[in-house]
Formats: C-alpha cells, structure tokens, sequence
C-alpha cells in the first residue's frame, strides 16, 4: 500500500529538489497579455527583483517581485519575494505553459493559474496646445522631471549645456541637439522613414542596462500612441513604424529590445502608463512622475525626456524649466514625495 | 599624454544601478579622467569615436558591457583589473560581503598565532582587565596591566597567582615599562645598558630611565609594579619580584628601585631583598627620608635625578654622592618682576613630577600648596584656583573625568597657563614635557602659542613672567628633542636636565625677585 | 632567567590598538587581539571563564571525555517501538525535542504535533478533545534527550511510534530517534491531518516491519563511515542529506529484497525512502547523540555535549554539569525565505537536530557543503570560513569525518564553552526554517547561532563547581 500524498506536493518538478532540498511553489497575481502561451526557454538573466527567461524565439518574459509594476511580457508575483539572485541562474532551463512557469534546475514553480491578465496599453489623451490643463500637466510633468532626475542618462544633457562634462557626454549632448530636431520634424511631418532614421540615432545610445536612447524611444512611442487617437495621420504612422524600427532593435541587447519591440506594438510598462493616465486628466501628474521615476536609475527619467518630447516634439518644451531655475536632482518638496513613494530602484534597468 | 583603454565583458547583464557605482568608482581611480560603463551597441561604439576615445571593440555585441577608461596611459591597467574585480565581487557578494581573515579574538588565539610570545599588554577597561590578566597567567604569560579601576582584591589575587607561576604582574594602573629594549605604553626611546629599573611610578620611570640615557648610560629592563603594589594589602609582591629578576640578570649591573614611601612591612622586606641582591642597588622612595632608607648595598636617595646620577656613577665605577643638588646659577635676562609676582605656579602633567617637586618646594619656600600635598606644603582647596606658590597636577581624576589625559590633550594646561600668566601674582610658571610614546606628538606647538599669548596677556598689564621647565625625553624619541628644545627655548622657556633642577631653579629665580633686578 | 627577558618574543596585546603600532614602530612584535568583553559582558563569568582556563581538573576531564567522544562506533542495530526501547518511557508519555517545557508554552508546530501524535495513539477522537486531553495534564511532557532520544524539528515521539536504535559498539550506550516523514504536511511540523496520521500508522504498520527485517539480514550498520563518505560526496548531514540517505538505501535495498518479508510492503517501503531525500536525518542525529552521550558524565568537564531547542528556548548541556540545560530564548534564524514568506512567518528554531554540530557535522561542516551558504548570500569561501571559525571553539579536530574542501582534514569537533566564551564565536548551525503556525511546514532555511548567554550560564555552573570564587569589585567612582 503506497503511502498518503500529500496535497501540497503540488509543482514538484522532474528532477532534483533544488537548493533547498524542498520544491517551493509561487503564485502570480499578474500576467501581462503579451506573455505567451506555451514557450520553453532559458533564464537569460537574473537580477534582485526581476528574472529574465528567454524562450526559443527570442523573446524575453520577466519574473517580477511583487513591488514592481507590471510590464507587457512579464509575470509578477503575488506577496513579498526573497531575492532571485540565489535561485536562479541564467542557463537553467524554463518551461510555460497556460498553468504554470517552470524553472525545474531551481526547484521553482510559478503557479499561473490565478493570475489576471494584465494589459499595458496607454491612455487616449488629445494634445491641443489650446487646452491649459494639458499645457499646464506637460509643464508639471518637466518641471518634476528635471526636479528630481539623476545625474546619469539624457535629462541633465538636456537641462543644462554641456560644457563642463566629459568628453563622452559632450558627444551624447551633441547628438542629441542634431538629432531631436530632425526628430521633430519627421513626427510633424509623418514620416516614416525619418522617424526611423532619427530613431536608428538613438538606438543603444548612452549608459544603462537599457540604454538611454532606448529609453527615450519607448517614452517617445507611449506618447504617439497616446495622442494617436485624437490626431490626424499618427495612427498610420505607428503601424507603419513598426516594421521599419523592428531591424533597429536588433542593435541593442535583448531586455532592450524585448521592451522597444512591445512599445512598437503599442504595449508599456504601468508606470508609464500611469503618467499618461495622469496627462491625460486621470490622476496626479506629480505622483505619476514620481512614480516613473522611481524605476531604474535614469531609465525612468529617460522615458519620460521621450514622452515629453513625443507629446510636444519641440526642443524648448525639452529644456529645463526657466523658473525658478534649479539644476537637475536638487531636493525639493516634489523630490520628497518621489522618495517617499520610491521603493526599491527597479532591476529591470 | 591622454589614452584609452577598454575591456568588453561578453554577455554581461548588469543592473543600471550597478553600471553607475562602476563608471563613479572607475572615475575616482587615480590617473583616471573619465570612465563608462556602457551596453557595447553600435551607436555606443559611434559614440566613442565621436567623443575622441578610440577603442577597438571588434566582434563586441548589444549584449556585452564595454569598460572604457581614459586618462593616463600607466594608469589604465590597473583601473580595468579594478573594475573587473568589482565586477567579480558584486557575483560573490549577491547579498553577502566577502568575510575578512579571523583576528584572534582572545589570547589564547592569539598565542596559537604568536608563535613566541611571553607577555600580555592588557588595556581593556578595568572592568574586564583582572580576568584577562589571569588568562594570561594561566596561559604562562607575563602581564603588563595597563588598565586602572581594577579592585584590590583582584590585584591581590593575580599577583599570588603570578608568583605561583613564577611570573610578573606589572600593574595595574601601569603605564610604563620597557622590556628587552622596547618601549611599552607611555614609556621613552632609551639606549640599552646596564642599569636596571623597577618603579611603581609610571612617569618616574620615564624620568630616571630619560636620565640614565642622556647621561651616556642605558637601561636593561625598566619594570612598572602598578601604583599600589607597595600597600601592606598587596605587600610589594611585583616589586619584590622585579628586584628578583633583576638580580638573577646578568645585562644588569645595578638596580633603581623607584617609589612612594611603602608600608613600613613592605619597605623592610624590599631594602632586605635590595641589601641580598649581590649588585648595587639605588633607592628613591619619593617623600622618605634617605637615612631611614639606606643600608649596606642599598645606596638610598631624595630625588629622582640623584637617583639616575647615583646610578651612572656607580656604572662608571665612581662612588655615587648623597645628593646631586647643587643649586642652580641664575640665567642672564631674567625678566624684572613687579613687586605684586612673588609665586610659582606648576602645572603638572606627570604626577609624580607634582609630588616630587611638591616635596622639593616644600623644603624650600613657605606657603606651597599643592594637589599631591606633602608633609610640608598644603593641600591645595580648590584646584582650579592657585594660592601662594601652587603646584597642580593636572592628571589628577577631577581634570580627566571626560577628557582625554593631560600628556595628550593639553588644552587645559594652555588655558591655565594664561589665566596664571593674568595674575598679577604669578613669577614662574612651572611645567613637564613628556615625550616618548604614548605621549602628545608635538608640544611645542601647543607650548609656543600659549607661552606667546600668556606673555602678551602679562605685558599687557606690564608684567614679565619666566617659564621654567624640562623636557623628559631623549634624542630618540619620535617628538625630536632637539626641535622640541629649540621651540621652546626660542619661546623664552628655561629648560633644565631634570625635574627636580626645574623646581630649584624657580625657587631661586623666585627668592631672588623678590628684590627687584635690571631689566633685559 | 625570567621568562620576561628572553628577546626576540612577541607581545600579545588586547586593548588599545596604538600600543601595538607603537611596539611596531619602536621594532618590536606584538599580536593585537581584537577584543570585545568575554562572555557577553558578564564579570561574573568572565572571572570564572579566567579561573578555569588552562585548569588542571577541566584539562584532564576533557582529554578523557574528548577521548570517548573520538572513540564512539555508532551501529544501527535495529528497530524498534518507542514504548519498549526508551528507557523511562511511559505510557501516558509523550517527549518533544530541545529543552523541558510545558504544554501551554509550546510553540504552535510542536502543540500541533503533540495533538497529532494524541490522535496516533487513540487517546483521542479529533483535534479539539485532544487539546482538551494535552491540557488536561495527564500527558507527561519531557524532552526526548531525557530518554535516550533525538527527534528533528518539533522531534515529539509517543508510545506506540517506531524508533531507530543506535548502539556504541565502543561504549555500549544506545540512543534512538523517530524515523523521518518525508516532506510537506508532516508531524514534525505540526500537522496533524488524518493523511498525517495515516502515514504515520503507515510507518508504524508498514515502513518499520520491512526495515526491520532488512536490518536483520543485513547485520549491523555502522554509521560513522556512511556519514564519512556523505560528507565527501557534498552532506552535511543536518539540512543536505541527499548522499547519505541514498547510501544508505544502496546497502539497505539488497537486503530487504533478500529478507524474504512480503514485496508490496518492501516495494512500498523503498519507494518511501527513495523519495525522501532528508531520509538519513533521524539516523545523522541518533548517531551523534551516541557519541556525544559517550562523552557525557566527565566531571569537571566543558565539553558541550547536547545542543537543543524546543522551539521556544535554546539549551545546552555539558559533559560536566550533568543533566542541567543551560537556556536562553531560542532565535528566529536570518536566513532565505520561500517566495511569499519572511521573518515574520517564521517559528523559533526549533529541533534536536542541533546535535549534529554538537558533534562537529552540520554547519561545523559546512566546507563540505557549499550550497547552504547560499541561504544568506554567502560564497564557497565563507562556508569554508565558518568550519575555520569553528575550530576555534573546539577542542580538536575529528579525523573520522574528514572534508576534502579542507585539504581532508576532520571537521573541528568537541565544542568547549570556555572557548565560546573567551572569543565570543558561538556555534554555527544549519537549520530549517518551520512557520509558527502549526501544520504549514517548511517556510526556508538558513544560518544561525547558539546564544551566547547559555554557555555563560554553564561555565559559571562548572566554575562553582569547581570552587572557582570571584573577587571583590572595584568600584571607585560609581557611574
């Protein structure tokens, strides 16, 4: 006569028990609704808060702790996480399917079955230069940007000339006024393939674990989507964009390209998401940007220098506030509450 | 002449936190003048070329990180190992720091470590101090105990341990001793010789052995026994001990025993295992008459520079006299007092040095008050107030309680220095300055200012006033006594060989102003 | 001449650190000791600690008890039921792990392990008529060490409940454990489903039966060198089992299907043991309580012979002291915690299983077993680093346990609590990590430490005993 199972032996995985000795089963709470149905794959790369698997067609699902926001491709998981540094290691193999993620080598099961579908897609807002509340929420949205933005990425490029920096960021600074203009221009103008020209500029520009100009292209793209309900000729744009930025993204690394290839397809992160909520009349723009700004180190920033730029494409709507003039990252009452809403920085990048 | 070198990490994923604590400490590296941290993508690499930096960076991918360093061409090597260390470290250290080597964390592992070792230098807090000293008995080590605040009772029980074993207790409340030549705690440079010391006086230690070593001799062992190792409780077990070691010793040619006057008991047994030692041996028990003292084979002294001369004066085969205390010449260019400066004013950082020259001023001149009171001076009432002649000891517990010791902070002293200088009763100012280890690194730069802004303050009021001293300290101690000297005697300090000259000095330089004299 | 003027010896120096560099600039040697106030503080102790340093009698009663402990040959010998094997069982008796406690101060996993084990021997109906029973008073409540025994986590064994019975071939004393669950909703615990209860009838009716007779046919077996070869392939033998426990039902398997017992229950029973991987746990422990009790007894011995924690307090035993616990509150372990939980999910440590360090395995071994550093974020160095600090505190080294990590040394074996206390390094211990609510189980695992103040207490003990006395204080100034 076998011996009674217990009901809780529920995830234990083919092979070894893993680290602990003990198979160990999580639960998600989310699950974004460009993750795919059945994928195998590997861990690609493993940070505190984050887990990146990347499956046999080279896309990138994310393992996210529960303090994260959500993201198009990713999974998050529900109740406080221990670190993943110590149980997952890239190479392990993974497996989805519609119940569950399955790290095997690491003991580790992500039980999928009570995870809402999540959906990243932007808030419709009009951008009409007539309308004060929008013109006044892009004016807060700089001036907490340039507020609280750190030392690193485009914003204090962009806020300040460059003179004094070293000789790298001098050539960032520099490729960006020639760039941006020509950016401008094309987004006036729907142009497809000066937009993609300007783009292929940007693309893996600057420091970051996701690049700055990647960065500043996913904020761009959030705000076209954004307006493209309300305006003329976007929409057609972005459709057609999509194709001609796709073999750009293959010159940047893969966690980059997995967030620039959903941001093509109109998909973005929930922090973003949540600052073109507020723009568009939906929530405090202060806390929004606070928010954003929270994750990363200068990606948060970056993307928003993109957004504003996507919503006003115009290099003086870019530059730093005139009044009252503050160099980036001084502490101010807005700097308060982003610290008091920051949790840990995201290690997504 | 600016270059550039960079190193590319295949396939390395780090967070942007991460990157950025890179470039910043890459940045910070000497002969570095910029430093990134970047994803090796294409617009990257363009950017490189476009900011000046040329780096081949052949067959790098999006998905490695490239580490760029410019600046000085020797530098950058070394600037890239670090990073790829830190690189390492942050895999290693996922949540953890890499652990340091163990120190020994008790004496026991120390000794595993030590190889040789025979002695234990205890200076924990007082509270502890005793159990550590007996650990280290057990353990067949001899012990210098450092710490004060340790009971008598535990003294007792550690010295009766000791002597079970054969071993010494130097303690507590030891704060000199120099063994095999080294100098340990507050304790001087001296040359190695024939002259041996045993002393339950700290700075009376530093005092004869200073001596014994600018008067061309040295000294074999100096051994502290602790300040109450001669109390009828204790019954002088460590200065019996010491004088034993010496003894048996054969680089010891004549033995110094230096004290307080010991209970009777305890005296008796010290002179009689001094007058059995078979080597001569010098005694100054600070406040007792020599007389009572001396005995066959025990040449007994008043001062503690008659005993470092009777010492090297019996090395060098000559009879030592009684006393070396010839009154001193008075010193050209004495300043002229004003009829109101009649008294001495000593501010003591060694109290043994108080003592003795409360002692000495005492026999010399009336109405001398002192916080180390003598049978013939005064105990002083408040010490923070100087009446008559006045001689303080500024080590004394109410001026440390809180602050660090006078030998090392002297801020006190400077300020009474100036506040006796303002009174218009003040002559002489009388001072020590201990050098050696443990002790103060410079004191003429803390002298000099306050002598200079104590003269001014006197004159201000149309007063001089002499400042008379000594320098306890040899030509190899790290303060350099020589420089020390020069400062000080520029600053118009009058030095003397020794405490006990310094006092009679002020004395005369007091008694003859009373009489006014010419002015320099 | 005295042994203060021979030249050339360095100078050991605890305190000041400038001392040191002074003796160095003036071209002497000193060792500088980084100090920090012995025995947590305590003056008491710390004088007593002084006295019994290097003391003849404490010297020569642990030469003599370290010796007994090296010699021990822990042999499985057999099975048995609980009832008829520990000495002084009873029959309204039921034994828990770590030090005494009652009823209403027993953690949540070990009153729910008692409940369930009220269920397992029929004094009661369901769940809340054996609370009522467990407070009833009727239950005698004592620690399993008292009888010979060691069990993992809430270690609570009853009456009718199989055991392991371990002899020293050396010395003759024997020990016994309860057998292991598996993993999930199990006793230890403190589950007390009726799955729990069935399984453990199982074990009883089933499990026990089989092994017994696969141990008749094979004979004794001796379990110093299984755990030897365990430790070379990776064990620790606390919290990584896995070698071990398949070593040991490599030997076990030829036996039991050649024991000619029924095959369904051998098959069932294999399967059972093939799928637990902390299987050898129960027998790791029994075998180190048998060589550690072999070393129990020496008067004016230091050697800590039992280290236990019920979940509630820590204790420790010395071979000196006798039958005396020396007890301090028993720590939430730092550690790595599953997905969804933390600290404040987590019971205090808990278990017998403690023992194993006590004899020098577990995280005394940890050189061997580099993944369990990973609990709290550590390298291979460090796991190397802790069985390097360890030695410290011991009294030698056991070569019948040797690691490879270490260049084959024996892993640093006989705790002394004068040591513990003199370097303030206390013992390292590998743990799991239960939930405070009874039945959930295994929440994590990790790192942590004997309290300090136990050995305090024991070598204070073992100093008045030995008439150590501690002199009056010194206190001038009164602060």
């Amino acid at each position: 006569m076998p011996w009674p199972q217990s009901e809780s032996d529920g995830g234990r995985c083919a092979t070894s028990h893993g680290r602990l000795g003990v198979p160990c089963v999580v639960r998600a709470d989310r699950i974004g609704d460009r993750v795919p149905v059945f994928a195998s794959g590997r861990v690609h790369s493993v940070f505190e808060h984050a887990c990146n698997i990347e499956t046999r067609t080279g896309e990138l699902v994310t393992l996210l702790a529960q303090d994260l926001g959500n993201v198009p491709h990713g999974i998050r998981l529900a109740g406080p996480v221990a670190p993943f540094e110590p149980w997952l290691i890239p190479g392990q193999n993974a497996i989805l399917d519609k119940v569950a993620l399955r790290v095997s080598d690491a003991g580790m099961t992500v039980d999928l079955s009570g995870a809402a579908v999540w959906r990243g897609g932007v808030a419709a807002v009009a951008i009409d230069t007539r309308n004060a509340t929008r013109a006044v929420a892009l004016r807060e949205l700089r001036t907490t940007l340039y507020e609280c933005a750190p030392a690193q990425g485009f914003a204090p490029l962009l806020a300040a000339p460059a003179s004094t920096r070293s000789s790298v960021d001098r050539a960032v600074a520099a490729r960006l006024s020639h760039t941006l203009p020509l950016l401008a221009r094309a987004t006036e103008q729907r142009d497809v393939t000066a937009v993609a020209a300007a783009a292929a500029r940007l693309v893996g520009l600057g420091p970051g674990l996701t690049p700055s100009g990647d960065d500043f292209i996913v904020g761009y793209l959030a705000a076209l989507w954004s307006r493209a309900g309300h305006e003329n000729g976007i929409d057609a744009m972005l459709h057609s964009l999509a194709d001609s930025l796709a073999p750009l993204f293959l010159r940047t690394n893969a966690i980059s390209r997995q967030m620039l290839s959903d941001a093509a397809q109109g998909r973005f992160a929930e922090r973003l998401i949540d600052v073109t909520g507020a723009v568009a009349g939906m929530g405090d723009v202060v806390d929004a940007t606070a928010n954003a700004l929270a994750s990363g180190h200068s990606s948060g920033a970056d993307t928003l220098c993109g957004l504003l730029f996507g919503y006003a494409p115009d290099m003086a709507m870019l530059a730093a506030p005139s009044s009252p003039h503050r160099p980036p990252g001084q502490p101010h009452l807005r700097a308060a509450r982003l610290e008091r809403r920051a949790g840990r920085a995201a290690a997504l990048a | 002449m600016s270059a550039t070198l960079v190193k590319i990490v295949a396939r390395e994923y780090r967070d942007s936190v991460s990157l950025m604590q890179l470039s910043a400490m890459l940045g910070k590296l000497p002969g570095v003048e910029q430093a990134s941290a970047v994803m090796a993508t294409e617009n990257n690499l363009a950017l490189l070329a476009e900011a000046g930096l040329r780096v081949d960076a052949k067959g790098a991918h999006a998905s490695d990180l490239m580490i760029v360093v410019q600046g000085e061409k020797s530098a950058l090597p070394a600037a890239i190992e670090e990073a790829m260390k830190s690189l390492t470290r942050q895999t290693e250290d996922n949540g953890g720091e890499a652990r340091a080597a163990l120190r020994p964390r008790s004496i026991q592992m120390a000794l595993k470590v030590a190889g040789e070792a025979n002695m234990a230098l205890i200076s924990t807090p007082g509270d502890y101090a005793a159990a550590e000293a007996m650990k280290a008995l057990r353990l067949g080590l001899n012990v210098m105990l450092f710490s004060n605040n340790v009971s008598v009772e535990e003294e007792l029980a550690l010295k009766q341990f000791a002597r079970e074993q054969d071993l010494i207790v130097m303690g507590p409340d030891c704060g000199t001793a120099i063994i095999n030549g080294t100098p340990l705690a507050f304790a001087n440079v001296v040359k190695r010789g024939p002259v041996g010391a045993v002393g339950a006086s700290g700075t009376g230690l530093q005092q004869v052995t200073v001596l014994v070593d600018r008067l061309g001799s040295g000294i074999s062992q100096a051994i502290g026994t602790g300040g109450r190792d001669l109390y009828q409780e204790i019954g002088g077990i460590s200065m019996l001990k010491g004088l034993k070691d010496l003894a048996n010793d054969p680089a010891t040619q004549v033995i110094v025993l230096i004290s307080k006057p010991p209970a009777p008991q305890v005296a008796e047994r010290v002179l009689a295992e001094a007058a059995k030692a078979g080597k001569p041996v010098v005694a100054v028990f600070l406040g007792a008459d020599p007389a009572s003292i001396a005995r066959k084979g025990v040449h007994a002294v008043k001062t503690l520079e008659d005993a470092a001369r009777a010492a090297v004066a019996i090395v060098k085969g000559e009879k030592p006299r009684d006393s070396y205390a010839d009154m001193p010449d008075l010193p050209a260019g004495l300043p002229k007092f004003a009829d109101s400066q009649r008294y001495i004013r000593g501010l003591y950082s060694g109290g043994t040095f108080c003592y003795e020259a409360t002692l000495l001023l005492g026999e010399l001149l009336a109405e001398v008050h002192s916080n180390t009171p003598t049978r013939n001076a005064h105990e002083l009432a408040d010490v923070w107030q100087s009446h008559h002649h006045t001689l303080v000891d500024l080590g004394d517990d109410v001026f440390t309680r809180g602050r660090p010791h006078p030998m090392i902070d002297y801020r006190l002293r400077t300020e009474r220095i100036v506040k006796e200088a303002e009174d218009p009763q003040t002559a002489v100012i009388l001072l020590d300055v201990l050098l050696g280890y443990g002790s103060h690194m410079d004191p003429a730069s803390e002298f000099v200012p306050a002598i200079h802004r104590a003269r001014t303050a006197a004159a201000s009021q149309g007063r001089s006033v002499a400042f008379v001293g000594q320098i306890c300290g040899t030509a190899a101690d790290t303060q350099d006594l020589a420089r020390q000297s020069r400062a000080l005697t520029e600053a118009g300090m009058l030095l003397t060989e020794s405490n006990a000259q310094a006092v009679r000095l002020a004395a005369a330089i007091v008694a003859a102003g009373v009489l006014p004299r010419g002015g320099h | 001449m005295s042994t203060l003027f021979q030249e050339g010896q360095r100078i050991i120096n605890v305190g000041l650190q400038s001392f040191a560099d002074s003796i160095a600039q003036a071209g002497g040697k000193s060792v500088q000791v980084d100090w920090t106030p012995p025995a947590g503080g305590n003056r008491a102790a710390g004088w007593s600690l002084a006295q019994l340093l290097n003391h003849p009698s404490v010297e020569q009663a642990n030469e003599k008890a370290y010796a007994a402990f090296l010699a021990a040959q822990p042999v499985l010998a057999g099975i048995g039921v609980a009832r008829e094997q520990l000495p002084g069982m009873r029959d309204r008796m039921v034994l828990h792990a770590g030090p005494p406690i009652a009823w209403q101060e027993m953690c949540g996993p070990m009153q729910g392990a008692v409940i369930g084990a009220i269920l397992y021997e029929g004094w009661a109906a369901d769940a809340d008529s054996a609370r009522r029973f467990a407070e009833g008073g009727t239950i005698a409540f004592e620690p399993a060490h008292h009888h010979g025994a060691v069990g993992p986590m809430a270690g609570v064994i009853s009456p009718s409940m199989p055991v392991w019975v371990i002899e020293n071939a050396a010395g003759r004393n024997r020990a016994y454990a309860n057998m292991n669950e598996g993993l999930g909703k199990v006793l230890r615990f403190g589950a007390n489903s009726p799955e729990v209860i069935k399984r453990l009838r199982w074990m009883a009716a089933v499990l026990a039966p089989a092994l017994a007779a696969a141990l008749a046919k094979f004979g004794p077996l001796e379990l110093k060198p299984l755990i030897a070869q365990a430790l070379q392939m990776g064990d620790e033998v606390h919290n990584r089992n896995a070698a071990a426990s398949s070593l040991f039902l490599k030997k076990i398997v030829p036996a039991a299907l050649h024991s000619g017992f029924d095959a369904d229950a051998i098959a069932d029973a294999v399967t059972f043991i093939a799928g637990n991987d902390h299987f050898f746990l129960n027998l790791s422990m029994a075998a180190c309580k048998s060589m550690l009790d072999a070393a129990h007894g020496v008067p004016g011995s230091s050697l800590v012979t039992a280290m236990s924690r019920n979940g509630v307090r820590f204790g420790i035993r010395l071979s000196g002291t006798g039958e005396q616990w020396f007890e301090a509150p028993s720590p939430v372990v730092g550690g790595l915690y599953f997905p969804s939980y933390g600290p404040e999910h987590a019971a205090q440590d808990m278990g017998d299983s403690s023992i194993t360090e006590t004899a020098g395995l577990g995280g005394f071994a940890m050189a061997t077993a580099p993944a369990i550093v990973q609990f709290v974020g550590g390298t291979p160095q460090d796991a190397i680093a802790n069985t390097r600090e360890m030695r410290h505190i011991t009294l030698g080294r056991n070569n019948a346990f040797t690691l490879p990590a270490m260049n084959f040394s024996g892993t640093p074996a006989g705790i002394d609590a004068r040591r513990v206390l003199d370097t303030n390094i206390t013992p390292i211990i590998n743990t799991g990590i239960a939930h405070k609510e009874a039945g959930v189980g295994q929440i994590g695992a990790g790192i942590t430490r004997a309290p300090l103040e136990c050995f305090t207490q024991a070598v204070i003990a073992l100093g008045s005993q030995l008439g150590v006395a501690v002199p009056g204080v010194a206190r001038p100034n009164p602060t």
